[in-house]
Order: structure tokens, then sequence, then C-alpha cells
């Protein structure tokens, strides 16, 4: 399970639910696809891939797990 | 060599908008800029803040014999900031809290805004405050703006009311001092031009 950290404070509404994003401070768990969605828009930290790639693999498993895949 | 007289009329009229940039603590702004223009602002009142100055009074056999008083002191500004609609993000830029976003194909969109918490508002946002109004000509005619700025500002978020047949205007009222970078609590002075920020 892959937690980031939240750059923003914000309220994000996703598919009738709500997550609560506060600074500095892990994000709630959440649909792979709206993660996704908040790395890219700067609301949530960049996954920082290590030199083994685990945490690209983890995010890879997650995504085969939703039924997602990582070119989506 | 001589002073020239100032370059425009100072006949100002009407409000065209505020912009706000976010400051770190120290009066500097934040990196990245953070800058947001508020393009409906329809009043924007400015009361100075006086530090009365001590009077005292010598009386002695029925009579006033002596009177001192310290001058007063204006040591900032309270702006009333009246807004045409409500917009979330000034309102967060300005007050603090948090904007509720939607996800919308690859963007979010704001949908709201939330009110800071009681320990949020122990720590308000701060900024600069850029209010410009128009500068008329003696025949009627816009000639430049005049900017006034409050380069170190905290808002607490206002009343509104909710009434049939009238608009909503929210209000916030925001206090202004001298920054700790240094200078007067407010300035005014001629522009030519509007920033893009309220262009647009």
């Amino acid at each position: 399970m892959i937690t980031l950290k939240a750059l923003v404070n914000r309220i994000v509404k996703h598919k009738g639910r709500e997550y609560r994003l506060k600074r500095e401070e892990e994000a709630p768990q959440m649909p792979t696809e709206l993660r996704r969605l908040l790395v890219d828009v700067g609301r949530l930290e960049k996954p920082i891939e290590s030199k083994t790639g685990k945490i690209q693999k983890l995010l890879m498993k997650e995504e085969e797990s939703d039924g997602t895949t990582a070119s989506e | 060599m001589a002073q020239l007289p100032q370059n425009k009329t100072g006949y100002i009229r009407g409000v065209r908008g505020v912009v706000v940039t976010a400051l770190e603590e120290d009066g500097t702004p934040k990196t990245p800029e953070e800058l947001y223009g508020i393009k409906t602002a329809q009043e924007v009142g400015v009361s100075v803040q006086i530090e009365s100055g001590e009077e005292d009074i010598l009386r002695g056999g029925d009579k006033l014999l002596a009177r001192i008083k310290e001058h007063d002191t204006v040591v900032g500004a309270e702006l009333s900031l009246k807004n045409a609609r409500f917009d979330a993000k000034a309102m967060e830029m300005i007050a603090g809290g948090t904007l509720i976003e939607e996800a919308e194909g690859e963007d979010t969109r704001i949908v709201g805004w939330e009110a800071p918490t009681i320990e949020e508002q122990q720590v308000p946002p701060i900024f600069k405050a850029e209010v410009y109004a128009a500068n008329f000509s003696a025949g009627g005619v816009i000639d430049g703006f005049v900017k006034y700025s409050f380069p170190y500002c905290k808002a607490t978020f206002g009343n509104e009311s909710l009434q049939d047949q009238s608009w909503a205007i929210p209000e916030m009222k925001v206090d202004c001092t001298e920054s700790p970078l240094g200078g007067g609590a407010y300035r005014k002075e001629f522009v030519s031009s509007l920033p893009t920020e309220l262009i647009s």
C-alpha cells in the first residue's frame, strides 16, 4: 500500500466520495486513478522511485489489482 | 532642475479589482509566486487604525492650568472588502480554509470552499493586497489608475446576507499593517494600466 504526502489542503470529491488532504500529512487511501491525477496536478507529492524500482513495482501491482494499467 | 507636479489628476472613482499576493511571515512573496486577481470587487472600504495619544490635564484653583496631548498615530488600516460574487479561490487566499475540488478529466475544478477551523485560524494567511481604481481627467475620461498597496495583511471572513430579491455580497475584514520589510502601512501610486490578473 502506497501513501503519499499532500502538498496542499484540499477536499477532493470523486465518484460520490470526499477525500480530505492536509498539507504535509499522508493522504487518505483513494483509487489509483485519482491518486495519479492528484500527483499530476500537484496536490500530492510525486512518488520517489528507489534504485530498485520498489515503489514503481508497488504502484503497478496496485493498478493491476484495480484493473487499470500503468499506460492508462 | 525642478520637481514637477504629479502626473495624474487624482480624481478617483470606482474600484476595478484587487490583486492578492500570498506572503511568507517575513513579508517576502511565497515561492513559487501565488497571485490572484479579484475582478468583481464591489467595494473596498479603507479605515485607518488610530492609536490615540494620551491626554493629561493639570487643574488647580478651580481652573485648567495645563494640558498635554500626545499625537494620534495611524498604525495601520482595516479594509472592508465586498466581492460581488462568491469567489472560492479568493476566499482561500485571503481568509484561509480549504478549497473543494472535483476531478474533471485530467484536471481538477474548484467547486467550493470550507471555512478554516478554529485551530487553522490561529495562523491566518498573510498576503499583500493591491486595490485598483480608475483615475479620471477633468473631462471625465479615464486617465490611468491608482494602485493602493497594502503590503502586509491578514483577514477574517465576514458576514453575508441571503435575502429574497437581493444579491448575496460576501464581505471580508482585512487588517493591514506595516511590512516587516519596512515602509508604511499603505501606499497610493498612479499606474498607467491594470495588471494582467485583472484583465480578461
